[in-house]
């Protein structure tokens, strides 16, 4: 009995060290299920041929830095990848993912979007990018996925560097905070490309009416080093440079009181009934990167709690807050909607103080489904504005019932 | 006398026993610490390997460290404990729109709950920590009010599936994702900026009304 039970112990302990001894070392007798995931992972990714600027650090991805890009030039950038299946199974391309709305990629020659890839097999992916939305540095990627749509098999990625169609002197301009009446001002400088030599010249406009945008003067900087030089030479030179824009920021004397929201941006002229050329297009869109924010305050002896109202879905009333205007005054306040489908009243809440009133809003039943704006500008009685801006999502109306 | 020998069998047997017990711990524990090397060894080292999107409304919100514009590393762990509405941006004309709109609402009071304070939201942005600062100048994203996260690599994006901006997730105060823009199968870049945070807004509102039932999520599917 001793010597079975010496045998069993001797079994046991052999298998064990099999068993232990063929994890610890590099060998074909490897559990199933290492096996099986090994040989699926080693099925997908894919390789992205490096070559043509596309630079491939790790295999599966792809970098191609395109550096400076005229947006007014190259709108759109067009870039191809290679990818090839260095496996020694097919690799079925399930489907391809930009990550932004501005990229569109095509698979091979644009008939397929689904593509299986035999060992040692190549496809093109052609990576379109409307830059014209963007300034500044962008990266851009397309992302190849499996037939399961999940799983990613490479990555090809795309640098830019968008060029500005206009210098602007600043992207900001914070008026700090002021007291109602203050009617402080900025100076803006705006470079154009010299494109705009050949096209209608943009404008400078403010989205408030509480910010005023006045035009100085447009000149020619001559630069500093042939300012001396013989004439003929700096006449060249200031026709060369290219043309400037200075213009004056200024606050309103009336301005309403609260956050400052605004924002300047550059629009072309347009010839009244004309359509935009295609080029004037472009330029269009691509101006609409150029803003410069406005920021800052005004305070007053009024002010409004919430400075914003946001309708939810299942809200038909807002309130907010007036303080600085007590009951008694409400009379001698104009109250007056941007949107009719917007209504207001005064309502009386028992914990409001006596120098606040509240103003009820609400959405009229009948106001369209879609995404509605709005604003209400309160005047009291010495002047002073509120305005206050309304969001909300009118849904669809719910279906009638059906007719009996 | 058969009881003295089975006894006698009997403690032969245990301290056998007992051996062969000790001997088999010695080396099960041997095979528990070989086992997890290989199998790490045997995933591949290749960062392509699986990524899919876990962003699932009504699960648990995928964790995320990032940095911040100050290179200092976020949690969204660390914001437990309130509803969090976590923004991705590229840095097109529409994401600029959405993002502009959501900072007016911001500076608007609109998103105070009933202690007067705002719900910081995570600004994750498809670039470096001075594209993000850029950015965030350029739309007047308050420092005040939002976490700048720099996702350079786009990974958080990939597991989030926030692809295609602008895209708003709002994440409530257990961890659960509550709410994410293309709940109806919409593109996001097709919406307009104001409805997306319109929203975003109404979201975040119900995800500060619903207590610890995530049942009461949004139930909408995610794509």
């Amino acid at each position: 009995m001793k010597n079975k039970f010496l045998q069993w112990r001797r079994v046991a302990l052999a298998c064990t060290l099999v068993a232990g001894g063929a994890l610890a070392v590099d060998s074909p007798v490897i559990a199933a299920e290492t096996v099986s995931y090994l040989a699926q992972s080693e099925a997908l990714g894919l390789t992205v041929v490096a070559g043509n600027g596309v630079v491939s650090e790790q295999p599966s991805v792809g970098k191609l830095d395109v550096g400076a890009v005229d947006a007014l030039s190259t709108p759109k950038v067009e870039k191809d990848f290679v990818l090839r299946n260095d496996r020694q199974a097919p690799i079925t391309i399930g489907r391809l993912q930009p990550t932004c709305g501005c990229t569109s990629v095509l698979l091979g020659e644009g008939t397929e979007t689904t593509k299986t890839l035999a060992p040692g097999e190549e496809v093109k992916v052609r990576m379109s990018v409307d830059v014209s939305r963007f300034h500044g540095p962008i990266h851009k990627a397309v992302r190849a996925y499996a037939a399961d749509g999940a799983t990613l098999l490479a990555s090809m990625e795309l640098d830019a560097n968008i060029q500005d169609p206009v210098t602007l002197s600043t992207r900001q301009i914070d008026f700090g905070r002021l007291k109602f009446g203050d009617e402080p001002s900025f100076p803006l400088d705006i470079t154009l490309s010299p494109r705009f030599a050949t096209l209608p010249t943009p404008q400078l406009v403010s989205s408030s009416k509480d910010i005023i945008v006045t035009p100085i003067e447009v000149k020619t900087t001559i630069p500093a080093a042939t300012q001396d030089a013989p004439k003929q030479d700096a006449t060249a030179a200031a026709a060369s440079a290219p043309p400037m824009q200075h213009y004056r920021v200024s606050l309103a004397k009336n301005a309403a009181i609260g956050p400052l929201n605004a924002t300047l941006s550059l629009v072309q002229p347009q010839k009244s009934g004309a359509l935009q050329t295609p080029e004037e297009l472009l330029v269009s869109n691509a101006l609409q990167t150029t803003m410069v924010a406005i920021v800052g305050e005004v305070v007053g002896k009024v002010s409004l709690t919430p400075r914003m109202v946001v309708f939810g879905k299942t809200q038909n009333t807002q309130e907010v807050s007036i303080k600085g205007i007590a009951p008694a005054q409400q009379k001698k306040v104009k109250v007056s909607s941007s949107n009719s489908f917007v209504k207001t009243r005064w309502i009386t809440l028992k914990t409001t103080s006596a120098d606040t009133s509240t103003l009820e809003l609400s959405l009229d039943p009948k106001t369209p489904p879609g995404a509605l704006e709005a604003q209400i500008t309160v005047t009291a009685p010495d002047g002073e504005r509120l305005i206050l801006p309304v969001l909300a999502e009118i849904s669809d109306p719910a279906p009638a019932p059906a007719a009996k | 006398m058969l009881s003295g020998r089975l006894i006698k069998l009997f403690v032969m047997s245990s301290k056998n026993l007992t051996l062969l017990l000790r001997q088999s711990a010695f080396l099960l524990a041997f095979l528990l610490a070989v086992l997890p090397l290989r199998a790490d060894e045997a995933k591949p080292q290749n960062d392509t390997h699986e990524t899919k999107t876990t962003a699932v409304v009504g699960k648990a919100a995928p964790v995320f460290t990032l940095k911040d514009a100050d290179g200092k590393e976020k949690s969204l762990a660390d914001y437990r404990g309130q509803s969090v509405p976590v923004y991705f941006f590229c840095g097109c004309r529409l994401c600029h729109k959405c993002a502009r709109a959501w900072s007016e609402i911001q500076r608007g009071g609109t998103l105070e709950n009933k202690d007067k304070k705002t719900s910081p939201t995570l600004v994750i942005f498809h670039g470096d920590a001075t594209e993000a600062r850029t950015f965030a100048e350029e739309t007047q994203l308050d420092t005040k009010y939002n976490v700048l996260l720099s996702d350079a690599d786009e990974k958080v994006t990939q597991v989030y599936g926030a692809e295609l901006c602008p895209r708003v997730f709002v994440i409530n105060r257990e961890g659960t994702l509550f709410y994410t823009n293309d709940e109806q199968g919409e593109d996001s870049y097709k919406i307009p900026a104001p409805l997306i945070v319109a929203r975003a807004v109404d979201a975040l509102r119900r995800a500060d009304e619903t207590k610890n039932d995530s049942h009461k999520t949004d139930s909408q599917p995610n794509k």
